[in-house]
């Protein structure tokens, strides 16, 4: 007796994006750290040589002490005021933008980024180098040229 | 999860003001009232006309995963289709010379603010333009906490049309880390 049956059908759904990134740091002591939550970016901030945000898909790493980044596994990025950047610390924050309306209907949006560069002395000005990350894939957004507080 | 961050205006006299948190909308308005319906409260044409002045804050109830907040701005991200003959918005914002103000003994005005003397921003601000603890670089790192105040008033004149202004979108933007 033949058996007849129906294969399920397999559904997969799309790849789950990821609602918060994850971070790869190696410190200045030559050991790495996966996993590492953003809080505790913090306390190791003065020790991170470099510093990964890998999100949705896409990687970005800073090496600080190098003086350069790297997008999405491709070629170094040398962008001048970081690389003429005396003493420079890594900068990261993670940066919320919410927004209100104004005599229009009660909608608020929030959405959040990741900042993740390097601030130091270019010439005799405090400046900051930074890439912003936002999620859904969209191509993270270079400042070269701010001037640090 | 990052910090739990509301915007709070304060209405009334001091002494016996009211905090409205997490307001739905920034509504300028003939009368000093959190999330008013501006048909209900227009604004009357005239030389030098102001709305009441909003007196706004940042409220962090929690900091989440996050040790500190700092570089708050706030600017006018979506004006619709452009200023009213002559309407404008006058703020306290500034990225330099910045000097925190304290909320007013006899509560918001609609006449000429004293405190709101700049025109709004209409794109990002290279810096911090809403104060910490009376710096632009101040920081947040216990909460519960507040923002310094920054104030917003709506300016109309003489021959500002009548009916419903344009629908405007303000961006509030902080960092965390």
């Amino acid at each position: 007796m033949k058996c007849r049956g129906i294969l399920p059908l397999l559904f997969f759904g799309d790849i789950l994006k990821m609602n918060t990134p994850s971070f790869i740091i190696s410190l200045r002591n030559d050991s790495t750290k996966r996993e590492v939550k953003f809080r505790e970016l913090y306390s190791l901030r003065d020790q991170i040589d470099t510093l990964t945000i890998m999100w949705d898909f896409n990687s970005y790493y800073i090496n600080v002490n190098e003086r350069y980044m790297v997008i999405n596994g491709g070629r170094q990025i040398r962008i001048d005021n970081l690389s003429r950047m005396k003493d420079p610390e890594l900068y990261y924050r993670r940066r919320h933008t919410s927004t209100v309306s104004v005599a229009g209907g009660d909608v608020k949006r929030t959405k959040v980024a990741y900042i993740l560069g390097a601030e130091g002395v270019v010439d005799t000005v405090k400046k900051r180098v930074y890439v912003i990350i936002e999620s859904e894939g969209s191509e993270a957004k270079l400042v070269d040229n701010e001037i640090a507080r | 999860m990052g910090a739990t961050v509301v915007l709070a205006e304060t209405n009334g006299v001091s002494g016996s003001s009211s905090q409205t948190l997490d307001i739905a909308n920034i509504n300028f308005g003939s009368v000093d009232s959190a999330e008013l319906v501006p048909a209900d409260h227009p604004l009357t044409a005239g030389a030098d006309k102001h709305s009441f002045e909003k007196w706004l804050r940042l409220y962090v109830s929690d900091l989440g995963t996050s040790v500190q907040l700092d570089n708050i701005k706030v600017w006018l991200s979506d004006n619709g289709t452009g200023w009213a003959l002559e309407e404008g918005i006058s703020t306290n914002l500034v990225t330099s010379g910045y000097s925190a103000v304290s909320y007013p003994s006899g509560g918001p005005v609609d006449t000429d603010s004293a405190v709101a003397t700049t025109a709004i921003p209409e794109s990002e601000p290279a810096s911090a333009n809403v104060g910490i603890a009376g710096s632009l670089s101040g920081i947040i790192s216990s909460v519960p906490a507040y923002s310094d105040w920054f104030v917003l008033q709506l300016d109309i004149g003489a021959t500002t049309p009548a009916g419903a202004l344009q629908s405007k979108t303000i961006t509030i933007q902080w960092d965390e880390m």
